[in-house]
C-alpha cells in the first residue's frame, strides 16, 4: 500500500544526499549537482501531497503546477549558473569552491 | 488506490531504491563524468515515480526536461571545465563530517514531521485560513460570486468523503493544461520571461570576449 509518508520519506532521503553533496563537495559543478537533486525531491514532496490530497480531481494537480514552476526556475538557475561557472574557470582556471575567494580581501 | 496495489509497492520501491542508489552514487562517485550519468539515472527514476503517482505530464517533463536538457548541460559544463579526472575530490573531512551531520539530523527532522503530521485534516487548516481571510476582508472573499460558472477550486471545501476521492489513480494533464491557460496564464508568461531573460544572461555571461 503506497502512501504519503513513503514519498516523504524518499524525498527526505533525496534532499539529504543533496544536502550532504552540497556541503562536502569541492568542485563546483558537483554543488550544482547536487542542488539539483534537492530542488528534484521537492518536487517529489510536491507531486506526492497533490495526489493524495482529499480533494476533488480538478485540486489534485497544484502539485504539478508548483512542480513545473519549480523545474523552470531550476532550468534557468542551471543555465545561469553554469555561464558563470565557465566565465570562473576561464579567468581563474579553477572551479573548486575553496579557491574561490576573490570576495574575502 | 485498490486495483493492483501490490505492483504500484512493487514498482515504487524499485523506483524509490534506484534513486536512492544512484544518488548516493552522485555524491560519492570519483569522477564528476560519472556523477552527471548517475545524476540522469537518478532522474529517469524520478520519472518513474511520477507516472505512479498520475502525473504523466510531469514525468515526461522530467526526462525531456532532466534527462534530455539538463544533463547534457552538464556534461557539456564538465567537459569544458576540464575537471573530469580527479574532480570530485571532497572539500577535507570537515566538511565531510558537516556535511554528513547536517544530512542527517535534515532527514531525521523531515521524517519525524511526516509521521507526525495529520496530514489527512488539511481541511482544518484551509478552514481557519478562511475565518481569516474573512475577517480580513469583510467576508468578501470567501463568498464565491453567485452565477460564476468557475469554480473557486482553492477554497472549495472537500465537502465529499474521502472514499469519492480514491486516491491517485486519475487522469491529470487535462486540468493541468485548463489550469495553465485559465487561472495561472499570468504566472505561466511570466515564467517563460524568466527563462528568456535567464537565457540571455547565460549568453551574455558566457561569451567569448574578442580581442577588439
Amino acid at each position: 500500500m503506497l502512501e504519503l509518508v513513503h514519498l516523504q520519506v524518499l524525498s527526505a532521503a533525496l534532499f539529504s544526499i543533496g544536502l550532504y553533496g552540497v556541503l562536502a563537495r569541492r568542485s563546483a559543478v558537483l554543488v550544482l549537482i547536487s542542488i539539483e537533486l534537492m530542488l528534484n525531491a521537492v518536487n517529489v514532496n510536491l507531486i506526492g501531497l497533490g495526489a493524495f490530497a482529499d480533494r476533488p480531481a480538478e485540486s489534485r494537480v497544484f502539485g504539478q503546477i508548483l512542480a513545473i514552476f519549480v523545474i523552470t526556475i531550476s532550468a534557468a538557475e542551471l543555465g545561469l549558473a553554469f555561464a558563470i561557472i565557465l566565465k570562473l574557470f576561464r579567468s581563474r582556471g579553477s572551479v573548486n569552491t575553496d579557491e574561490l575567494n576573490l570576495m574575502k580581501w | 488506490m485498490t486495483e493492483s496495489s501490490a505492483l504500484v509497492d512493487v514498482i515504487f520501491w524499485v523506483g524509490a531504491i534506484a534513486a536512492i542508489g544512484a544518488s548516493v552514487m552522485v555524491v560519492a562517485a570519483r569522477d564528476v563524468l560519472k556523477s552527471a550519468v548517475f545524476l540522469a539515472a537518478s532522474f529517469l527514476a524520478v520519472g518513474g515515480i511520477y507516472v505512479l503517482l498520475r502525473a504523466e505530464f510531469l514525468a515526461a517533463v522530467q526526462v525531456l526536461i532532466y534527462v534530455g536538457a539538463v544533463s547534457i548541460l552538464i556534461i557539456f559544463t564538465i567537459m569544458m571545465v576540464r575537471q573530469i579526472a580527479g574532480g570530485n575530490r571532497s572539500a577535507g573531512p570537515f566538511y565531510v563530517v558537516t556535511g554528513a551531520i547536517a544530512a542527517t539530523l535534515v532527514s531525521l527532522a523531515v521524517i519525524y514531521a511526516a509521521y507526525n503530521t495529520d496530514w489527512s485534516d488539511l481541511d482544518a487548516a484551509a478552514a481557519s485560513d478562511q475565518r481569516v481571510e474573512a475577517a480580513l476582508t469583510g467576508s468578501y472573499a470567501s463568498q464565491p460570486a453567485p452565477g460564476n460558472p468557475k469554480v473557486d477550486i482553492i477554497v472549495a471545501p472537500a465537502t465529499a468523503a474521502a472514499n469519492s476521492h480514491p486516491g491517485v489513480f486519475e487522469r491529470s494533464t487535462g486540468n493541468l493544461g485548463q489550469l495553465f491557460i485559465r487561472d495561472y496564464v499570468l504566472a505561466f508568461e511570466i515564467i517563460s520571461l524568466v527563462l528568456l531573460a535567464a537565457l540571455i544572461g547565460a549568453l551574455v555571461l558566457a561569451r567569448e570576449r574578442r580581442p577588439t
